[in-house]
């Protein structure tokens, strides 16, 4: 799981990019599902996490807006773990994991894109209202790198945050 | 009167101890509380459900351009050798299963030329005959968008985390069917049997 949720993470990270120009939905997709090294490691998303996202972007009308906005809060997530040094999730600082939360809340109330959370279930809603996907809370916990949803940022962000804000 | 004075006064002590731990409360963890109640109102988020569209697909490109939503039935699985038919939802969790067939998000659609993997439980209106298919036996999977066939091309049992080990691949469209092993089991087990299919014909609906 540790590591499942730190490829969660690491997937969205756009590393590199200025942001001198709006993100379309295409180079949002493009950059959640290619490689990325954080301290010294290496993290792709799985076969089966390329296929969500690649579905939520074709079947959600993101806006430019909030692609921009999505990226951005990825990127302060990762200096978080990059100014660590950490290599799994579990080694953060409760202060870290913290901020990260705060990040979390930051891009649900600023987006269009909702995830809820409950003490079992994590739920990804398409903009529509209708439900995209859902799972056990608990198989993010235990589930091993290869079977760990990796939504859009903000899911990943916010399903770290539920999962640290209970060692809190 | 005397009596009323003292009521008067044990409540002005109290209110000020009141007033005095919710002031320490305050300094020492606002932070902390203002986080928790700005989590909270995220996570109990509400959806104010749209009208909903129903699947499509484009018949020119065979792409589908609206997907079933998480817990929408969206077609029927038919094995005519062990005659079964099992309504099929997207989605797998254990709601789901109670109903039916579920359809593991993190794989392809029908149509899509990719790994699609979809489980039910042993039960005999389910998946309990699925050892008893053998090679070239076919299923059908007839959804709302197309009715797809498939001829068998494996079967076996396997451990759970060899089935995590599935690759999602768009290198060519394979049916995977699996369920609780051995069949007789209650509860939860370390083994599953699948079914491996290949696509052999395809009939899109208007």
């Amino acid at each position: 799981m540790k590591k499942g949720l730190f490829i969660a993470l690491v997937t969205f990270l756009v590393l590199g990019f200025n942001n001198v120009y709006a993100m379309s939905k295409n180079d949002l997709e493009e950059k959640l599902i290619k490689s990325y090294t954080i301290n010294g490691t290496t993290f792709q998303a799985s076969d089966s996490d390329i296929t969500k996202i690649k579905r939520y972007i074709k079947q959600n009308d993101i806006s430019e807006s909030d692609a921009d906005y999505i990226s951005k809060k990825v990127d302060e997530a990762i200096d978080i773990i990059e100014e660590s040094g950490v290599k799994s999730l579990n080694e953060l600082t409760k202060k870290d994991r913290e901020k990260l939360v705060s990040i979390c809340n930051d891009v649900s109330e600023h987006t269009a894109i909702k995830v809820t959370a409950s003490k079992k279930t994590i739920t990804i809603y398409n903009m529509d209202g209708t439900i995209f996907d859902e799972f056990d809370s608990e198989v993010v916990k235990k589930t091993g790198t290869t079977n760990i949803l990796l939504m859009t940022s903000v899911v990943s962000l916010i399903g770290v945050a539920f999962i640290t804000r209970k060692k809190f | 009167m005397k009596t009323l004075e003292a009521i008067v006064k044990r409540f002005a002590i109290a209110f000020f101890f009141f007033s005095l731990t919710t002031t320490l409360v305050y300094l020492g963890c606002n932070k902390k509380i203002s986080l928790y109640i700005r989590t909270f109102n995220n996570f109990t988020y509400v959806p104010q459900e749209k009208e909903k569209k129903p699947v499509a697909i484009n018949l020119e490109t065979k792409e589908i351009t609206h997907y079933p939503y998480y817990g929408e039935k969206f077609g029927i699985i038919k094995i005519p050798a062990i005659d079964i038919q099992v309504n099929l939802y997207h989605g797998d969790s254990l709601e789901i299963l109670k109903k039916g067939a579920g359809h593991y998000s993190g794989s392809y659609f029908p149509s899509e030329g990719g790994t699609i993997l979809i489980a039910a439980h042993n039960r005999s209106e389910y998946f309990k005959y699925l050892p008893k298919l053998k090679l070239d036996d076919e299923i059908i999977i007839d959804t709302t968008y197309g009715v797809f066939t498939y001829k068998i091309i494996d079967g076996k049992v396997m451990k759970i985390k060899e089935l995590e080990k599935i690759r999602f691949t768009q290198e060519k469209e394979t049916l995977v069917l699996y369920t609780c092993y051995p069949m007789n089991a209650l509860g939860f087990t370390n083994e599953r049997y699948v079914v491996y299919a290949s696509l052999t014909e395809v009939s899109y609906e208007n």
